[in-house]
């Protein structure tokens, strides 16, 4: 069983001035007697929904909390529910953990607190909207919207309905991120001008036939909100090629390095003003049916100057994100979770320990105490908006072949074409 | 493929004449279904997303896009285009569009081009719609309307809230609450009222929607307030609560004083108003709310003191340090956790008594952990450095240890002077600090010391401070030049040894020159110390020295850490393998005795890219005792060496595979 290990206690790289003002604090499990055993009437209990290779991936890091009961899964496809109620009744040694083929259901139940969300892209902003007014806490996958509006409906949503959420951009609560933050804030690059990062090569997906569904998935539920289409299992299996049900690579990884962009930079509650694209390359429509991009460059502009790219290029280990400032950089690898940096004296301030990316427990921990306390998570729905709109800023500059002006309180482009982007009609019943 | 030809031709033509042939395009677009040609589709996108500079031609563009919802269409080519109306559509389309509201398998797509034409005639077309309409179709009808807040649809909207399809009714009572209007704030009100429990929880939620929408803000709180009282549903009523918060006037500043202050506690709501006290913009609030901590439940009190922090003025830092003494345990640990994350010096000497006062393990490690945490850069370390003046016993070497924790390089002479402490676990805090710290400044200093300690945990300690010292420097010559220096003040056999063992450190010619004075010296444990010293060289330039104590070892124990050094330095090289590599092993290869020396030396040959290795490793597989090594070096030896020597490869393998049946 992953054992998330709170970095909390080894902050060893911590030195001078952090500027840690606006977040919340972490409470550390421990402090709050939480790492033995605690009664089942003051555990937080989880459902899942959405039970596919993200939730497998990540449920072992919820499934260590003793404060956390997990309670049940749903899923559109029948052939996932098995392994994961077999995965969470294995961890408590019984047999409770209760199936749904219908979100719905599951969270109808009133014993559950809290869930986890773990679908495809397309239904990341509605069944947090559905969970929200059903009135459970949320731990949702990135990307949290597929559209600028979903996501600012979904921040409306949550703050009517007093919903604690937690977009899972978990590098907020990972060591090297913190790190590089800490070292750019303390001004160890000099002046701050520009955030690179890089994500990987989109895929293609060939052209492929209409087929009858397959047995054991609702594929009505499994489309959602997204308009209705005949059943192609190209489509579904490769769901991120396609602008309908995902927006590329960089959206869907583009948005944990622009969360991390906004975290740097203190502008959660703003965005860039100015976006473009160059060097896109789309997939060839002879020989392929998808959609999103292959390659490209997306860039991004803040009102006082600082620039944000993101490159879509090279293979998926290649991927990181780098501050550059007028005297030296620092990048994160995230195949690794390798700090480097120029001038490399910057890395003596780094402690040896601290959680990777790949173990969520500090980001699951915050949730978990902010349920308890009601205070707003790390990444809650306004900062996960926010860095969401900005890939999807950039996609939409991208499909458009033009730069475009934005206004990030009225949350509007210069441009009519662009603005009639901002926002896809749902599909009932899917709709909240 | 005659169809992407077609499509390429009339693309070449359109481009010849300056614009695209929207309809050539829409017509071959006409027959889309998933596994065809989607040439015409993209290049209509492309098309379209030209006319945003050319906007002459948009009415054609919208004129082919209509085309595609005729009826003898392809349902995917009528999705396509009602994508495309959604983004480029007019009331030209409307009429179209509007055909297919009528009909169950269209509507939904229908709604999607409509959804994007924020125009009344669209809107009419919706209303239009509303009352033909049945089942799913009229769903996706009532969410259009309501996610454009069609004000004109609410009365029709507050008799489908009561209509016996449930879920047509709850589209209704969702869209009412977007749409907020008078009347349909109105209708919400009755359906509370006298709505089936479902239904009524749904207009509960639906009402909370409306207020944050309305125009008459007292109304909108009025309404929030009738929520807060009535709705059974625990997340309605914490919405309900938050949005009085917010609209009032004090920025709900009163109305948190009266929860906190209320018999009994209503447990739902208090979460939520202490957590609004982070965002009060009132200047008193800080005083206000730490005052009435003690009063708090610990749950609460962790809670406010999470606030304050975030509030992080003077009085907020004064209320979270009176609590750092509490006797509630989870208090005074998340009172310690703030401190080290809002404070900076000032907040020393509290934590310092804090240090010296806890009991309990988990209290010492909150303080140390908000120690750690503080800012105010070097400020801070002073003040640290300052306490540990102070300090006795264990708080004091807690304290040193934060220094280094802490990275506090301007402490070192602080540090220094503590290492002189005659209390032994001060003076080896010390030390494990400047091993941390020092640099090349204190390596004169520290050699000193070394010098003069006698407690044999203290040299060590001492004499690991040193070699991390020396390795900062970043003259190699100078740290020679020093730790040579006190070798040649002709110390006792124990300094004598341990300055040996740091001249690898320094790492350069006159170090290794030293290290073979030593080795031809009179005193056992000295060559020893140097034969230890060699073995741990950096880089080759000890392996004529090296490899002639391995030859002739005085001791066992010179052969075996000889045989270490020779293997480490030469597998260093491997990226090289040239017949110099190849020489250094086979001398190794030939001095093997036991198969610990075999094991060394397969380790190191698993990177070696040359047929030579193979014929080294290959004959080890005949040793039981270290046949698997022999077979994982094998692994590493075979895909480098199989390009330029397949036979040899070949061969390897063939034997490998043999050896890897054998028990």
């Amino acid at each position: 069983m992953t054992r998330p290990r709170s970095s909390i206690g080894r902050r060893s790289f911590l030195r001078r001035g952090l500027a840690l003002a606006a977040a919340p604090m972490i409470v550390p499990g421990r402090v709050l007697g939480l790492d033995g055993g605690v009664a089942p009437s003051n555990r937080i209990v989880f459902g899942g929904i959405g039970i596919g290779n993200r939730a497998r991936a990540i449920l072992p890091n919820f499934l260590w909390f003793q404060d956390l009961q997990w309670a049940a899964v749903s899923d559109a496809r029948a052939d996932r529910l098995a392994s994961a109620k077999e995965m969470v009744d294995t961890h408590y040694g019984t047999k409770d953990c209760a199936v749904f083929a219908d979100f719905r259901d599951l969270l109808a139940r009133p014993d559950i607190d809290a869930v986890l969300i773990a679908t495809g892209n397309r239904w990341h902003a509605t069944a947090s909207m559905f969970a929200a007014k059903a009135g459970k806490d949320i731990y949702c996958e990135k990307p949290i919207s597929l559209t600028i509006d979903e996501g600012r409906r979904l921040v409306d949503t949550c703050r009517r309905h007093g919903t604690i959420y937690q977009a899972g951009t978990q590098r907020r609560s990972t060591t090297s991120y913190q790190f590089a933050r800490e070292m750019v804030l303390q001004g160890r690059i000099g002046k701050l001008h520009t955030v690179e990062s890089q994500v990987w090569m989109g895929g293609t997906v060939p052209h492929s036939a209409a087929e009858p569904v397959p047995e054991g998935w609702n594929y009505d539920m499994w489309l959602g909100p997204v308009p209705w289409r005949p059943f192609v299992r190209a489509r579904c299996d490769h769901w991120h090629s396609f602008w309908d049900t995902g927006e590329g690579m960089h959206t869907d990884m583009g948005t944990h390095y622009t969360d991390q962009m906004q975290w740097v930079l203190g502008t959660d509650a703003t965005a860039p003003v100015e976006f473009e694209t160059s060097d896109v390359v789309w997939p060839d429509p002879v020989k392929c049916m998808s959609e999103t991009a292959i390659s490209g460059t997306f860039r991004c502009r803040y009102a006082n100057g600082i620039r944000g790219v993101i490159y879509q290029r090279g293979a998926f280990k290649d991927r990181y994100i780098r501050y550059i400032g007028d005297e030296g950089w620092i990048q994160v690898d995230d195949e690794t979770d390798v700090v480097t940096a120029e001038p490399a004296s910057i890395l003596q301030f780094k402690g040896s320990s601290g959680v990777g990316w790949s173990n969520a427990g500090d980001h699951i921990r915050n949730l978990l105490d902010s349920i308890r306390s009601r205070r707003p998570t790390l990444c809650n729905p306004e900062v996960g908006h926010r860095a969401q709109s900005i890939v999807e800023a950039m996609t939409i500059s991208a499909r458009l072949n033009r730069k475009l002006a934005w206004d990030p309180v009225k949350e509007l482009f210069d441009c009519d074409a662009a603005n009639r982007m901002l926002r896809r009609e749902p599909r009932t019943p899917w709709t909240v | 493929m005659k169809n992407t030809l077609t499509s390429v031709l009339v693309l070449a033509v359109a481009a010849a004449s300056g614009a695209a042939d929207f309809a050539a395009l829409a017509e071959k677009a006409a027959n889309y279904v998933s596994g065809g040609d989607v040439v015409p589709l993209r290049e209509l996108e492309r098309a379209l997303v030209a006319t945003i500079d050319a906007p002459a031609d948009r009415a054609q563009a919208e004129a082919a896009l209509v085309r595609m919802l005729a009826a003898d269409a392809s349902f995917e080519a009528k999705r396509f285009a009602c994508e495309r109306l959604s983004e480029y559509g007019t009331d030209a389309a409307v009429p179209a569009l509007a055909a297919l509201l009528g009909a169950e398998e269209t509507a939904g797509l229908a709604c999607i081009a409509l959804g994007g034409i924020r125009t009344e005639k669209a809107a009419e077309a919706l209303r239009t719609a509303l009352a033909a309409s049945k089942g799913p179709s009229r769903v996706q009808v009532i969410s259009a309307l309501g996610l454009r807040r069609d004000e004109p649809s609410a009365a029709a909207l507050a008799g489908l809230a009561r209509d016996a399809d449930a879920a047509v009714a709850r589209a209704a009572v969702t869209a009412l609450g977007r749409i907020a209007s008078p009347a349909a704030v109105a209708a919400l009100a009755a359906l509370r009222k006298d709505a089936p429990t479902g239904l009524a929880a749904d207009a509960a939620a639906a009402s909370l929607d409306a207020a944050e929408r309305m125009a008459d803000r007292a109304a909108a709180a009025a309404l929030c307030d009738e929520i807060l009282q009535s709705a059974k549903a625990a997340h309605l009523r914490r919405g309900a609560y938050a949005a009085l918060l917010r609209a009032d006037a004090d920025g709900g500043l009163a109305r948190i004083r009266a929860a906190l202050k209320a018999k009994p506690r209503d447990a739902l709501l208090v979460p939520v108003a202490i957590a609004r006290v982070a965002e009060l913009q009132d200047a008193g609030a800080s005083k206000t709310f730490g005052a009435m901590l003690p009063g708090l439940l610990p749950d609460e009190q962790g809670w406010m003191i999470g606030a304050l922090a975030v509030r992080g003025d003077a009085d907020a830092r004064a209320a979270i340090r009176g609590q750092v003494a509490s006797t509630q345990a989870v208090t005074r640990r998340t009172a310690l956790a703030a401190v080290g994350r809002i404070e900076d010096a000032a907040a020393v000497p509290l934590l310092a008594t804090a240090l010296a006062g806890a009991a309990a393990e988990e209290d010492r490690v909150a303080v140390e952990q908000a120690l750690a945490g503080l800012r105010g850069g070097s400020a801070t370390d002073t003040a640290i450095a300052q306490a540990v003046q102070k300090a006795q016993g264990v708080a004091r070497v807690a304290l040193i240890g934060l220094l280094a924790r802490r990275g506090a390089t301007g402490e070192v002479p602080a540090l220094l002077i503590e290492s002189d402490s005659t209390n032994a676990a001060v003076a080896r805090a010390a030390y494990q600090a400047l091993s941390k710290l020092a640099g090349a400044a204190e390596v004169p200093a520290l050699l000193q010391r070394l010098a003069k300690a006698g407690d044999k945990a203290l040299r060590a300690d001492v004499e690991a401070a040193t070699a991390r010292a020396l390795s900062r420097m970043p003259d190699a010559a100078a740290g020679s030049k020093a730790v040579r220096g006190a070798l040649a003040a002709n110390p006792g056999t124990d300094l004598r040894c341990a300055l040996l063992r740091l001249l690898p450190v320094a790492g350069d010619a006159a170090a290794l020159e030293a290290l073979r004075k030593a080795l031809a010296g009179d005193d056992a444990p000295v060559r020893d110390a140097a034969v230890r010293a060699l073995a741990g060289w950096p880089d080759v330039a000890a392996w004529d020295a090296l490899a002639a104590v391995f030859q002739k070892p005085e001791n066992d124990a010179q052969r075996a850490l000889a045989f270490g050094g020779l293997v480490r330095m030469t597998r260093t090289l491997n990226a090289k393998p040239d017949d110099a590599l190849i020489a250094r092993y086979r001398l190794l290869v030939d001095g093997i005795r036991t198969d610990d020396d075999r094991r060394q030396i397969l380790g190191a040959l698993t990177g070696v890219a040359h047929p030579a290795a193979l014929e080294m490793a290959v004959p080890m597989l005949d040793v039981p005792a270290v046949r698997a090594e022999a077979i994982l070096a094998l692994k590493g030896i075979l895909p480098a060496v199989k390009p330029s020597h397949p036979k040899e490869a070949v061969e390897a393998w063939k034997k490998m595979r043999a050896a890897e049946g054998q028990p």
